[in-house]
């Protein structure tokens, strides 16, 4: 046992001094932060942990993989950029995907681990898997918002979860000493109620043997455990970056002699259970794995560039929607609650986030009903930690649970903006494809009903510049039930929006799980001499302009998009081709919006069609205020629609 | 883009004046240089010149005469030849029109597809309306032995090469003018009477038909009608027709003879009320004093809106120009 720790810590510390000569040849093109000094924290944990639990790293990571069974020839390969490498060239250093071996990934960005490794531990539990899920993260991580956020909601939920905190004492070159108000970071466990050890983390043993005991307490169910593992990176923070500005030689010097691996060898030849020529036999033969790994790894060959924009999103699923015959009538907001309960039923992996979805049903009646029915866990009313769980809820997909968020106003999604933008959204690329993003993300926009700014925002158009995001935005009750469907059935991040004025409207739905397609635009209205493009509560109000107009003998087309993105530029633009003429209405801001989008595109493809300019009516570039008179006074009103419509149609 | 034309400062210390009313109508062409409104100032009134050149453009808020306006103020528009849409560039092209000679609709700032078609509408639309249009047709054939001798004889005394067409034309042309029913138009269900003779003629250009029309063709010699078919055909094929070429033809005459077709009948060009469709030039059987001998003949058909002419009038414009054709001199000899 304690010889295989042997093994593993001169694998992590063999292949860092081969990657650190690397680097400096040049056959690493980015960062390379080593692991260096720091090898008996993931060996130490990774000893307890079975194929199927699941680790998350961070910038730091080569040590994680390699302990967690990574071989180390795709290490190297993918630092080396190559099609071979455990990312396929997409990650380098920071971004290490190996999710076939519970190597979940690492993050480039200082924190998420934190929050998917809880999001796994509840993935974990909710099936009943008895899987364990680990965060290592660094000190530096421990004064960050997704530390608080994380370990609370593993310990409210008693999720199966190790936070391993490798204390280096430094965050790139800034001392914990300083940043921290409490650097004890074991101590701090207290404030949510779990374990919290603080441990030698250059003592191999000491890590194995308190890894097992947390492991246990995490697989018996009785939670998480935070270990402080106070270690050295003996190296400078990455390749090539001067180390001398923060700390002494001196200081490096002397833990250099606190080496993990030098400090187990001794333990083991001291109680007998090797002998010196049997370690040096291991060490030779590690430094002849290493030298031909890395050599072939320099053969590898390149990825192709043409993959360079593959698996952004999950293969597309066609559908064909039913079209809205149906007589039953329900609310917008009735629609997509049928469609929640219908593919809960159907889908056990389906839990919801979000305050007051539990017992009380939802702010908006979103969930009304469904606590009765599938309990807390598949309910699960949260703290006030939008990061957090929107963080968690990206674990939680990767390990096979489909979340939904339920935000009641998608103004608090920017709280968790960079776990969205940042893991979310790229996670199917960065793992070409071999990880899938099935997370609902749901949350009423627009103005009204006096709700001011911080609960009015529409921010389709923010997102629908993210690769990896799908945005949509139904403006009916039946287009609701069947987009929210399709989101619920797909791989992909969805960001469903929807218009808070138009959640009471009622209208024809289907009593069956119908699905509509992503990227498709209904029509709501033929004409022949103007195209308008309404997205929300806009495209109601356009087809009402149309109604208006077509007593004046001015014949208006009306486009819903339906989804943002991917958007469906092809209808209207054969729209545009019969009209000549393209107004759009978004009641969000319209620099860099959405209508600028679809003004490029149709300048773009259909100039030829083009009878007057693009014209576009947005909100006012201005936060939402609170009195009536000021609100009406952002918001594109009925008859200012009429008008520019009018004019539009004469120009 | 338009050019904006604006209050200008007439002395030092002028800041407003009077608008004393424009001397050119909207929607006239105005030169660099010439007088287009007039402005009083406390000290003078000047006619004040036009410093670029476009089509004037009074919006429907411009100040009016007596109306005091500031220096820099907005009072209309020269709109430049080029200023169309996309859509109206595209439409043009594609129909073989020059944009420079289409004009923006009434009040308007920009030329639109609508305005192109103005000029010549889609095929489709215009023989969904020839086709409501309740037609008949009258049959002749011609002798065309002088007919043929007149162009041999024409032919080297002609700078321009006359062909068989340019001689119908002026056939048609002085038909039209001894028979003034033919030459009128079947618009918004009453018929237009007219007072010129335009005479349209179907062209094949790069696979698009178009109908360029040879102006007051009656009072022009078939010299010049060999010279104004010659130059329009050329604009027509090169694109570049102007919406005067296209536009307000009288009646039509489309010949395919010489694509080896004997006899046809040719569909109405809307509002026209007449068109003219001539078969092949060719040696036929005809039956002369009992005896059947081979003879030039010309087929001639004549299409008619039913609405404009009857039968009776049809037959003599028919007649007519069949008189004409068989003894053409005369048709070299009026001018
Ligand atoms: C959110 C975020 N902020 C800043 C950075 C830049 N950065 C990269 S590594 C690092 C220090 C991290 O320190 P620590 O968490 O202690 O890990 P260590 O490098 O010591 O292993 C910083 C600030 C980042 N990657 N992510
Ligand atoms: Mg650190």
């Amino acid at each position: 046992m304690s010889v295989s720790l042997y093994r593993t810590m001169q694998l992590i510390r063999s292949s860092e001094e081969q990657l650190a000569r690397c680097h400096a040849r040049g056959l690493v093109h980015g960062a390379c932060h080593t692991y260096v000094g720091q090898e008996a924290i993931a060996t130490g944990v990774c000893a307890h942990l079975n194929g199927d639990d699941a680790i998350f790293s961070t910038h730091r990571g080569h040590g994680h993989a390699l302990a967690k069974g990574m071989p180390p020839g795709e290490l190297f390969a993918e630092l080396f950029g190559r099609e071979t490498g455990c990312s396929r060239g997409r990650g380098g250093s920071m971004h290490l995907f190996s999710p076939e071996i519970g190597m979940m990934g690492t993050s480039g960005i200082v924190g998420p681990s934190i929050l998917q490794a809880a999001g796994a531990g509840y993935s974990f539990s909710l099936r009943k898997t008895e899987q364990v899920a680990v965060a290592f993260f660094g000190d530096g991580a421990t004064n960050n918002g997704a530390f608080h956020e994380g370990l609370n909601m593993a310990a409210i939920w008693k999720l199966p979860v190790l936070f391993v905190c490798e204390n280096n004492q430094f965050a790139t070159e800034v001392p914990f000493s300083d940043a921290a108000g409490n650097p004890d970071v074991a101590s701090r466990a207290a404030a949510y109620g779990l374990p919290g050890l603080q441990l030698d983390g250059n003592d191999v043993v000491a890590i194995s043997q308190a890894a097992q005991e947390a492991v246990a307490r995490a697989r018996s169910g009785a939670g998480p455990t935070l270990l402080e593992c106070k270690t050295y990176r003996t190296r400078p923070h990455s390749e090539g970056m001067g180390d001398y500005t923060y700390r002494t030689r001196e200081d490096v010097a002397a833990w250099r002699e606190r080496c993990p691996i030098k400090r187990l060898r001794a333990t083991l030849l001291a109680a007998g259970e090797a002998t010196e020529a049997e370690l040096d036999a291991i060490d030779a033969e590690i430094q002849t794995h290493v030298s031909q790994v890395s050599a072939a790894a320099e053969q590898a060959p390149w990825p192709s560039p043409g993959a360079a924009t593959t698996h952004v999103y999950s293969p597309v699923r066609s559908v064909v929607e039913p079209g809205v015959s149906a007589t039953r009538e329900l609310s917008f907001a009735a629609a997509t609650l049928e469609a929640l309960d219908q593919e809960m039923a159907a889908n056990p992996n389906i839990f919801v986030f979000g305050e007051g979805i539990g017992i009380r049903g939802g702010n908006f009646g979103t969930t009304v009903g469904l606590y009765a029915k599938y309990g807390a866990q598949r309910l699960r009313d949260t703290p006030i930690a939008e990061r957090g769980f929107v963080g968690m809820a990206c674990g939680a997909a990767m390990t096979g649970a489909r979340p939904v968020i339920d935000f009641m106003f998608i103004d608090f999604i920017n709280d968790a903006f960079g776990e969205l933008v940042n893991q979310i959204a790229k996670m199917q690329y960065m793992s070409s494809g071999r990880l899938k993003m099935p997370v609902l993300l749901r949350g009423c926009i627009g103005i009204g009903h006096a709700a001011a700014t911080h609960h009015s925002g529409s921010y389709h158009s923010i997102y629908s510049h993210i690769p990896g995001l799908r945005v949509v935005i139904p403006s009916t009750p039946y287009d609701a039930k069947g987009l929210f469907l399709h989101a619920l059935r797909s791989d992909d991040p969805v960001l469903f929006l929807e218009p808070r004025e138009l959640m009471a409207v009622k209208g024809p739905v289907p009593t069956e799980a119908y699905e509509i397609e992503f990227g498709k635009a209904r029509i709501l209205r033929e004409g022949s001499q103007i195209t308008v493009v309404g997205i929300a509560l806009m495209a109601q109000r356009a087809l009402a302009a149309a109604g208006q107009l077509a007593t004046e003998g001015i014949s208006v087309e009306v486009i819903d998009p339906r989804t943002v993105s991917p958007l469906d530029t092809a209808t209207i633009l054969k729209s545009v081709r019969k009209t000549g003429r393209l107004l759009i209405v978004d009641e969000a801001f319209a620099p860099c919006s959405l209508g600028a989008e679809i003004a490029a595109q149709i300048a773009d493809q259909g100039f030829d069609f083009l009878d007057a300019p693009i014209r576009r009516i947005n909100g006012a570039f201005a936060p939402t205020p609170y009195s009536p008179t000021l609100e009406a006074a952002v918001i594109p009103a009925l008859d200012q629609i009429v008008a520019g419509i009018r004019r539009l149609a004469h120009e | 883009m338009p050019i904006d034309i604006t209050v200008p400062r007439l002395g030092w210390s002028m800041e407003e004046g009077t608008f004393a009313g424009w001397l050119v109508p909207s929607g006239s062409p105005v030169t660099v240089g010439q007088p287009i409104y007039s402005l009083e100032s406390d000290k003078v009134t000047m006619d004040v010149e036009a410093l670029d050149a476009g089509t004037l453009h009074i919006p429907d808020d411009a100040p009016v005469a007596g109306a005091t306006v500031v220096v820099g103020q907005l009072l209309g528009h020269l709109l430049q030849g080029n200023e169309a849409s996309p859509r109206a560039r595209a439409t043009a092209l594609a129909l073989g029109i020059d944009i420079a000679t289409v004009t923006p609709r009434e009040g308007a700032t920009r030329i639109i597809e609508a305005d192109v078609l103005k000029v010549v509408r889609p095929a489709a639309k215009l023989m969904e309306e020839a086709f409501r249009a309740p037609h008949f047709y009258l049959h002749a054939d011609a002798d065309a032995t002088a007919l043929a001798s007149l162009r041999n004889a024409l032919l080297p005394l002609l700078p321009k090469r006359v062909s068989y067409n340019d001689i119908l034309i002026k056939a048609v042309a002085v038909a039209l003018k001894q028979h003034p029913r033919l030459n009128a138009h079947w618009v918004d269900n009453a018929i237009v009477q007219r007072t010129q003779i335009h005479i349209g003629l179907a062209v094949d250009a790069d696979d698009r038909l178009l109908v360029p029309v040879i102006r007051n063709a009656d009072q022009k010699s078939i010299a010049d009608i060999a010279a104004d078919r010659a130059a329009l055909v050329e604009r027509c094929r090169q694109k570049k027709a102007t919406r005067e070429d296209l536009a307000d033809g009288s009646v039509t005459l489309t010949n395919l003879g010489t694509f080896g077709v004997d006899r046809f009948q040719a569909i109405l060009n809307p509002p026209q009320s007449a068109i003219l469709a001539i078969g092949r030039i060719a040696q036929r059987p005809v039956v002369v004093d009992g005896q059947v001998v081979a003879r030039l003949t010309v087929p001639i058909s004549l299409s008619v809106d039913h609405r404009v002419a009857d039968g009776l009038a049809a037959a003599r414009f028919l007649q007519a120009i069949v008189e004409l054709v068989e003894a053409p001199l005369r048709l070299a000899l009026i001018q």
